[in-house]
């Protein structure tokens, strides 16, 4: 049971067919969360291609990005896969909305979002659940997170010194 | 053979059980099942045959009025158009003065989609902002992952409508000025869902309102609740008639078919959309509705509910999963023979 719960699509048809108002996607999301908080192995196994999601929305609050399509990371693309070689830099500086000329994020998010975010996932133990099932990328996202924050406090204070000098 | 050998004997992690048979209906049992499904299953009554309908706006409107939250109400600054939804119920489309809250899968993979909502705003003279203080809704760290919860999903969707409300102080202008419009189906499904859990328990609201008080995004000490969660199908849906005043393409020898996100208009069916102009009301109207009204040929095919298997983590992780769903070779093979593939 513990590894056929992560079949599920969480499309949510179960409950709009369901003439008795029940739904079965809810329950399955009930028993993931039970999966994850136990560290259960069918867990760890399902969610290890799907780190570098993990990575990209707990550290930068974006779940996917234009960097995340690479060779590398789509090989069953086959001979498609020379559609993605794109000079990417340019490509997104040709979007006419200058909050998405970026590749590590799909916009630009502020430092100060990404911040509250981290505050977010600390409160609500989200840090926790993803040390149970992967302590690597804890490691990572720890660090990234530690880095953010530093940032925004040296930005702080620069506006602090700012304001002192005016 | 059965489809479940066809993964390394592990076909529990590849989507299917071992248990997995064909049906080997005769061809006339397979007529009857089919013509069954699509009379009963195929329609509207579906969802409206019933019993439980909740509007849980009633909700929201009485704890405002017990001084517990706040709602961010679509007020004439937002030149608001009426739809009706699955049951009847009126929603109020904002048309102007918009806070554009992106999608991640759009913006970083197919940015056109963005880009072209905000190019028929200028064309059409709507005031928006598209500014950097924004997240995404993160609910593929919970329905992809479960490692995120529903306080972590509660608060980022508070945050990021917080920030949409308070964005016009920034010029100047009154709070409450923007108006969130939701780019992603998922984000749309996902908020929806977070504000009738806020509104149904008073636990999960005094776990996120200790969050966001330490964030400084309560407004007069309270959780700020928007009144319409909105997509950007339904602006084009209440714009369509705006937008064919700019059309200068005649695409009336185009056949089109839409396949509406299983997110849009099945994790909150009862706040969707739905007209009985655009396909006898027994659809989802938004984005088939805008077809119509420019002229294309709309195609109706009867396995529109299904599910594609683009699952969060399984197109990430698993795309066989989403490659061999039943419903999505069912769905393209329907396609086909309309000629729409």
């Amino acid at each position: 049971m513990q590894e056929k719960i992560w079949a599920c699509a969480q499309c949510y048809t179960c409950a709009a067919r369901c003439p008795f108002e029940n739904s079965p996607g809810g329950l399955v999301m009930i028993m993931r969360e039970v999966a994850i908080k136990h560290g259960m192995e069918s867990a760890k196994e399902v969610l290890r291609p799907f780190s570098r999601v993990l990575l990209k929305v707990i550290s930068t609050g974006n779940q996917l990005a234009p960097n995340m399509i690479t060779k590398e990371a789509f090989p069953d693309w086959g001979p498609n896969v020379s559609r993605i070689d794109a000079p990417l830099n340019i490509l997104r500086k040709a979007i006419p909305m200058p909050t998405m000329h970026t590749l590590d994020t799909a916009w630009e998010v502020n430092l100060k979002t990404s911040v509250e975010l981290y505050t977010i996932w600390e409160a609500t133990g989200v840090l926790d659940q993803l040390e149970t099932v992967d302590e690597n990328l804890f490691d990572v996202v720890s660090d990234v997170m530690e880095e953010k924050r530093e940032e925004w406090e040296e930005w702080l204070e620069e506006q602090e010194d700012e304001d002192d000098e005016d | 053979m059965a489809r479940g050998n066809d993964n390394n004997g592990s076909g529990a992690f590849g989507g299917f059980g071992a248990e997995w048979q064909p049906s080997n209906l005769s061809r006339d049992e397979a007529r009857r099942a089919t013509d069954w499904v699509e009379a009963k299953i195929d329609k509207r009554a579906l969802l409206t045959g019933k019993e439980r309908k909740e509007d849980i706006r009633d909700a929201m409107w009485q704890l405002e009025k017990d001084g517990e939250i706040l709602v961010h109400r679509v007020s004439d600054v937002h030149d608001p158009v009426m739809a009706k939804t699955l049951y009847g119920w009126d929603k109020k489309i904002p048309t102007n003065n918009l806070w554009h809250h992106k999608s991640c899968g759009q913006c970083g993979n197919i940015p056109g989609y963005p880009s072209s909502v905000l190019w028929l705003m200028n064309k059409t003279g709507v005031t928006y902002l598209d500014e950097t203080d924004q997240t995404s809704c993160t609910a593929w760290n919970y329905h992809g992952s479960g490692i995120g919860n529903v306080v972590s999903l509660a608060a980022v969707f508070l945050r990021n409508f917080h920030q949409a409300y308070v964005s016009a102080k920034s010029q100047g202008l009154p709070e409450g000025t923007y108006y969130p419009l939701v780019h992603c189906g998922t984000s749309f499904g996902n908020y929806k869902e977070m504000r009738i859990f806020l509104m149904h328990s008073a636990e999960l609201r005094a776990e996120v309102k200790k969050i966001l008080g330490k964030l400084g995004r309560l407004v007069d000490g309270k959780l700020l609740i928007p009144e319409e969660i909105v997509h950007y199908s339904e602006w084009l849906h209440v714009m369509r008639d705006r937008i064919k005043q700019h059309q200068t393409i005649d695409v009336s020898n185009v056949r089109a078919t839409v396949h509406p996100a299983c997110h849009v208009y099945k994790m909150v069916p009862e706040d969707v959309i739905y007209d009985d102009t655009v396909l006898d009301g027994n659809r989802v109207a938004v984005t088939t509705g805008l077809l119509q009204t420019l002229g294309a040929q709309v195609i109706d095919y009867s396995t529109w509910y299904d599910c594609c298997g683009f699952g969060f983590r399984h197109i990430i992780g698993e795309r066989e999963f989403t490659r061999s769903l039943p419903s999505t070779a069912r769905s393209r093979s329907r396609l086909k023979r309309r000629g729409l593939m």
